[in-house]
């Protein structure tokens, strides 16, 4: 029997959570010679065209794994947009609505006839709950399909849709208490139905922080975000409380680095804001070890995967008070501070600035909150429990 | 096997005495085997009820803690048909108190007979009785007389019932009886003891079972007790079963042979004081002149007393292989020297109690049911439900190819299996049947020429196919000049009656219709429509009554009718569903369907959603149409298909609707089409859409040949089409969210093969299941087989 992880883009360069966590699961069952494999489309990454083919459609090993990777179906992008729009206007939209717009997300036709066709020698996990792959994936063969969601509390949680998927499939996997608290309330699922897990966060590099500040000629201390640059992740927001710090403190040298995909608008721009754009793992981490903290704005985030690499460069975090996920984990690991304003945001900034000690400190408690539950080995013994629970011999 | 057992017996005083705790004991022996589905069966307030077995519970708690379960029924007849029931078991026929339906039931009848005590010895019994007890009895015997299967308790019985009933012998089944393991051997010391202690009872002495009753010989035990009181002094008679003030009769006889003071009447005892007394006793004596079993001599080899008994009917038996000695009951002297002898000699004694004991063995309530469910299974194996000889004539009214309706098609494919129970003669009116099959094997008459339907005269059974079309107005006169059992395929036949009387200048007989139907309300709803063209809301005016009225038996194809039916029409005679048969068809292959689709022009990779049957709006075309160009937006390789008859007018109106909607390219409609086409269409089809609004509470025929070729459905919530699972059959409501929902529906259908798979799978083994035409043969000939018995004569 096969684990098969489905998920629409795999690949070194896809940064979000959501398809790196697939990368490491796959890694880490891997590691424990059990068979894996990814499957996968041929697009690039969520920012490019959903129906084009970047990769080659056809098996191939990456970084010690099986990929398998299926064409892209044409997409309907006005049915589409029509859709969409109807959704960020807040309009109430029809249950046809709900199966329009994920008929036009990311899908491949040739990836479900796979799934179906093979589905004897597989058990599937879907990742993430957003597109197309996991909703009609997962309806495929809801009785060999595991979920794992990264659900957000967002429109599209509540579809109607989505309610279907996860109340037919075999269980769910949930990178937090939060998250699975939200799926409950959400789908009236049972207590038994899934399991936290968490996500392995292990690096295998330690950032130079040097190396980075020499290669891109940056002196002064900087906030760091990390991330795709888009509104859903708050990063406006972020750019704009800086701005007004500079503005009301204009003495201040501090920076805010930017790294990730995605574009910021013009009005967003200040000299002060430097936008590195989509970096590789390892300057990506050599940046995180200069930060003075790393600052998540996001409250759509289901683990955010970020936060821990900066607890294990040694860098304290700042949240968003919204996000309950990321806030429980500060609250519990004591590794950062939380912003709800502009003045919490300044007088988080000035107390990292000013109370090194204080700031190591949080540091290292971040560091031992994710040593100690956010492992690979206990992420898959997790899973694998959940998996053989329900029949399956793996 | 479906089986009825009445239980009757168990609500009256037997409950607690012989034969009851038999029934009850019998009962849970088989209750608990699954080839049998069980019913209970008894009367309450003049009702028949009935509640299924359930295994897991006590029998206890179904048949006295089911308050407000048992399902009431006005007739046991209905209720049969309803549940396929093959056999109805009568426990205690015979009992005054003990009802037995007097009419023709549409199945096997079996009874439990005990004994014929009264018929065998009519001047102590039946020529004794007053009128209405005697007549009752006799028409009971009548009964039994025809029933399929009789259980008895000896073979002594057994030939009572063959000798005077005349029943063959292969009926008859002998169960015999068994105790409860109650009865035992104990200490007998200390039973003696506790006798005494308790009753002042003191040994030696002789124990009987009577009852008041002449024939239990209570007087030629007492002589023969006096005759030995010489040699005896001490012997005592303990006799139990003599209610006071009965008992006197017996001690006056007593005290005439002055043996007053030897003897002891108890009227009732414990269990625990009878095991004791049997225990006590030095012999147990059972001199009855004649019994259908004996229960008492079982118990006494049970707890281990030596048995004197009887050597006429049933008794020898049951103390057969020299466990008793036996003696002529008339003769005293007999009686007297064999408990003489037993007394007087002690290896004799321990020879009687041993055998009585080993003999005992033979009656165990594992042999009861071992033999019960032997005397079930030949019943079962009789698979021919008629017992007639000969198969009897059927004349057979239904529209036949070359006309063209699904009655057609169904009747045609129903009449091979059907011939299997009649011997089948087709009536048509006015043209030759196509299918060259039913033209070389039934005798076909035409009856356009109406004096042809005289011959009618020789034949018990008629079935009319009844539909909604035009085809059927010479079926419909004919049946009202020879009503017969009609098989109404629509539960609403207003279509039919407008066409034969408005639509053909009648109007006045379509008033008549309407007010037959429906009383002031039908009347001026019809007036409405002749004189203003204003037409109600149809379905709320079924109209059937006239054609109910004329038949003798209503078959219908659907739960929905038969209720609808049951509802609005008094309708003496039992409604019969039998679901409409097909065909089972082999599930297409992946390589038929490419070929298939090669040869109607259609693309490997496109999507068909079939519509099939005669086109008319009533089918949602509008919705699905406005559903299917929604579809198109998000999966452009679907195609819509609608097969089946279509007026030049309706191909007009749908051609206008394809063309404003922009989707000629996707939409085929194919009008009239070969029987094979039109089976090929749906072998190609990845669904089938079959909505119906209005309703006449039909049921589709090309919605069955859909689900025999595993092709999932879509259909609307409505009538029989309720009746379909949902596992492969999913339902829309005809209200303002029916496009969303069909689109939603056919969205999720169109985008997972593997769901279709399954619902294909589950359609398929549905048809297999449910829509056999052998099975519905059966349940046919049942129902005529039930006309044939209550209305032939």
């Amino acid at each position: 029997m096969k684990i098969g992880i489905v998920t629409p883009w795999f690949g070194e360069k896809v940064a979000g959570g959501a398809e790196r966590y697939a990368g490491g699961l796959a890694r880490a069952f891997s590691n424990l010679n059990l068979q894996v494999e990814v499957i996968t489309t041929c697009g690039e990454d969520s920012f490019s065209g959903w129906d084009h083919n970047y990769y080659k459609e056809g098996v191939c090993e990456e970084s010690g794994i099986i990929v398998r990777r299926f064409g892209l179906r044409k997409r309907n992008r006005a049915v589409y947009d029509k859709c969409f729009g109807s959704l960020i206007q807040h309009k109430n939209i029809s249950y046809v609505e709900e199966l329009q717009l994920q008929h036009e997300t990311i899908n491949s036709d040739s990836m479900y006839k796979f799934i179906q066709e093979n589905c004897s020698d597989y058990v599937f996990l879907f990742i993430p709950y957003y597109y197309g792959t996991f909703v009609w994936g997962a309806q495929i063969v809801p009785k060999r399909s595991f979920l794992i969601p990264c659900l957000h509390d967002e429109e599209i949680a509540y579809f109607k849709l989505m309610r279907d998927v996860f109340t037919q499939s075999c269980g769910c996997i949930f990178n937090t208490e939060e998250e699975r608290e939200l799926a409950k309330k959400i789908y009236d699922l049972d207590e038994e139905f899934g399991v936290v897990t968490g996500v392995g966060v292990e690096l295998d590099y330690v950032g130079e922080a040097e190396a980075f500040r020499r290669k891109y000629g940056i002196k002064d201390t900087y906030i760091l975000y990390v991330g795709r640059k888009v509104d859903g992740k708050n990063v406006p927001m972020l750019i704009s409380l800086f701005k007004t710090l500079k503005h009301n403190d204009p003495d201040n040298s501090i920076k805010l680095v930017l790294i990730g995909k995605g574009e910021i608008s013009d009005n967003l721009k200040h000299p002060d804001v430097i936008d590195l754009g989509e970096l590789d793992e390892k300057e990506k981490l050599d940046g995180i070890a200069g930060a003075l903290v790393l600052c998540q704005p996001s409250v759509m985030e289901s683990f955010s995967l970020v936060i821990m690499e900066a607890w294990l460069s040694g860098v304290p975090v700042l949240v968003n008070s919204e996000s309950n996920i990321t806030v429980s984990h500060v609250k519990k690991s004591q590794g950062g501070l939380t912003f709800n304003c502009y003045q919490t945001f300044v007088d988080a900034i000035t107390q990292f600035i000013n109370s090194p000690e204080s700031r190591t400190k949080m540091a290292e408690k971040g560091h031992q909150y994710v040593t100690q539950n956010y492992n690979w080995q206990t992420v898959t013994s997790k899973i694998l429990k959940l998996i053989r629970s329900r029949g399956f011999n793996i | 096997m479906n089986i009825i057992i009445d239980v009757q017996t168990l609500y009256t005083d037997e409950k607690a005495r012989g034969i009851g705790i038999f029934t009850a004991n019998w009962l849970n022996g088989i209750r608990d085997n699954n080839d049998y589905n069980i019913h209970f069966m008894r009367i309450n307030n003049n009702k028949w009820e009935f509640i299924a077995n359930d295994s897991a519970e006590s029998l206890q708690n179904i048949l006295y803690g089911s308050l407000g379960k048992w399902k009431i029924v006005d007739t046991i007849t209905q209720f049969c048909f309803d549940n396929d029931i093959d056999l109805m078991i009568f426990t205690s026929p015979l009992m005054p108190n003990i009802q037995l339906p007097l009419e023709e039931l549409p199945c096997k009848k079996g009874y439990i007979v005990y004994d014929l005590i009264p018929l065998v010895l009519p001047d102590k019994y039946v020529n004794n009785w007053p009128i209405q007890i005697k007549e009752d009895y006799y028409t009971k015997l009548n009964i039994i007389n025809k029933g399929d299967l009789i259980l008895t308790i000896s073979n002594a019985t057994k030939n009572d019932l063959m000798n005077h009933l005349s029943i063959p012998s292969e009926k008859i089944f002998v169960i015999y009886l068994s105790i409860k393991d109650f009865f035992r051997p104990i200490d007998k010391k200390k039973a003696k003891g506790e006798l005494e202690k308790s009753r002042g009872l003191t040994s030696p002495f002789i124990f009987s079972i009577t009852g008041y009753d002449p024939r239990k010989n209570n007087k030629g035990l007492i002589k023969a007790l006096s005759l030995l009181s010489k040699e005896f002094q001490d012997l005592k008679l303990v006799i139990l079963g003599i209610k006071k003030p009965n008992d006197e009769e017996f001690m006056q006889y007593a005290r005439s042979l002055n043996v007053n003071d030897k003897i002891v009447f108890l009227d009732y005892v414990s269990d625990e004081m009878l095991v004791t007394i049997y225990n006590a006793c030095d012999i147990f004596v059972f001199p009855s002149e004649y019994e259908g079993f004996g229960i008492p001599i079982l118990e006494a080899f049970k707890t281990g007393a030596p048995v004197i008994t009887s050597n006429v009917s049933s008794m020898p038996e049951i103390a057969a292989d020299g466990a008793a000695l036996l003696v002529d009951p008339s003769k005293t002297e007999q009686i007297a020297e064999a408990i003489q002898k037993i007394l007087t000699d002690d290896s004799l004694r321990n020879s009687l109690i041993e055998r009585g004991f080993k003999r005992s063995n033979n009656f165990s309530w594992r042999n009861v049911k071992k033999e019960t469910l032997i005397a079930f299974d030949f019943i079962k194996n009789k698979n021919c439900l008629l017992e007639i000889c000969e198969k009897p004539k059927l004349a057979f009214f239904s529209p036949l190819n070359p006309q063209q309706s699904g009655i057609s098609d169904y009747s045609e494919e129903l009449l091979p299996y059907l011939s299997k129970y009649f011997e089948i003669h087709l009536f048509v009116s006015g043209f030759v049947p196509s299918n060259t099959f039913i033209k070389n094997n039934y005798p076909i008459h035409d009856f356009s020429d109406k004096t042809t339907l005289k011959i009618l005269d020789d034949f018990p059974l008629r079935l009319y196919q009844i539909g909604n079309n035009e085809l059927h107005y010479p079926i419909y006169e004919a049946l009202k000049q020879y009503p017969g059992i009609i098989v109404l395929h629509d539960y609403n036949l207003f279509g039919f009656f407008l066409h034969l009387t408005h639509l053909r200048n009648k109007s006045s007989e379509f008033i008549e219709e309407m007010e037959y139907a429906h009383d002031k309300e039908g009347r001026i709803a019809a007036e409405k429509i002749i004189h203003e063209g204003i037409f109600p809301d149809v379905m709320s005016f079924p109209i059937n009554k006239r054609m109910v009225d004329c038949s003798k038996g209503v078959i219908v194809h659907s739960e929905w009718s038969k209720k609808e039916l049951l509802k609005n029409i008094n309708c003496k005679m039992p409604i019969i569903k039998i679901p409409q048969a097909v065909p089972l068809q082999k599930l297409p292959t992946i390589s038929d369907k490419k070929r298939i689709k090669s040869s109607l022009n259609l693309s490997e990779v496109d999507f068909i959603i079939g519509v099939f049957g005669n086109v008319t709006w009533n089918k949602r075309l509008h919705a699905i149409i406005n559903s299917f160009c929604r579809l198109l937006q998000t999966h452009p390789n679907s195609k819509l298909i609608i097969i089946g008859n279509c007026s030049k007018d309706m191909h007009t109106e749908l051609n206008i609707l394809i063309k404003q909607n922009k989707v000629d390219n996707n939409v085929r409609v194919t009008g009239g089409i070969d029987f094979d086409t039109f089976n090929d269409y749906i072998k190609i089809s990845d669904i089938c859409i079959n909505l119906r609004w209005p309703t006449m509470g039909e049921t589709s025929a090309t919605l069955l040949r859909a689900i025999s070729f595993g092709i999932p459905s879509i259909v609307s919530n409505v009538g029989s089409y309720k009746e379909y699972p949902d596992d492969f059959c999913w339902k829309v409501d005809p209200d303002e969210y029916e496009e969303d929902i069909l689109l939603a529906y056919l969205f999720h259908m169109a985008s997972n093969q593997a769901l279709r798979e399954v619902m294909g799978q589950y359609a398929h083994s549905y048809a297999k299941r449910e829509l056999s035409l052998a099975e519905a043969a059966e349940k046919y000939a049942r129902a005529l087989y039930y006309s044939y018995k209550n209305f032939a004569r």
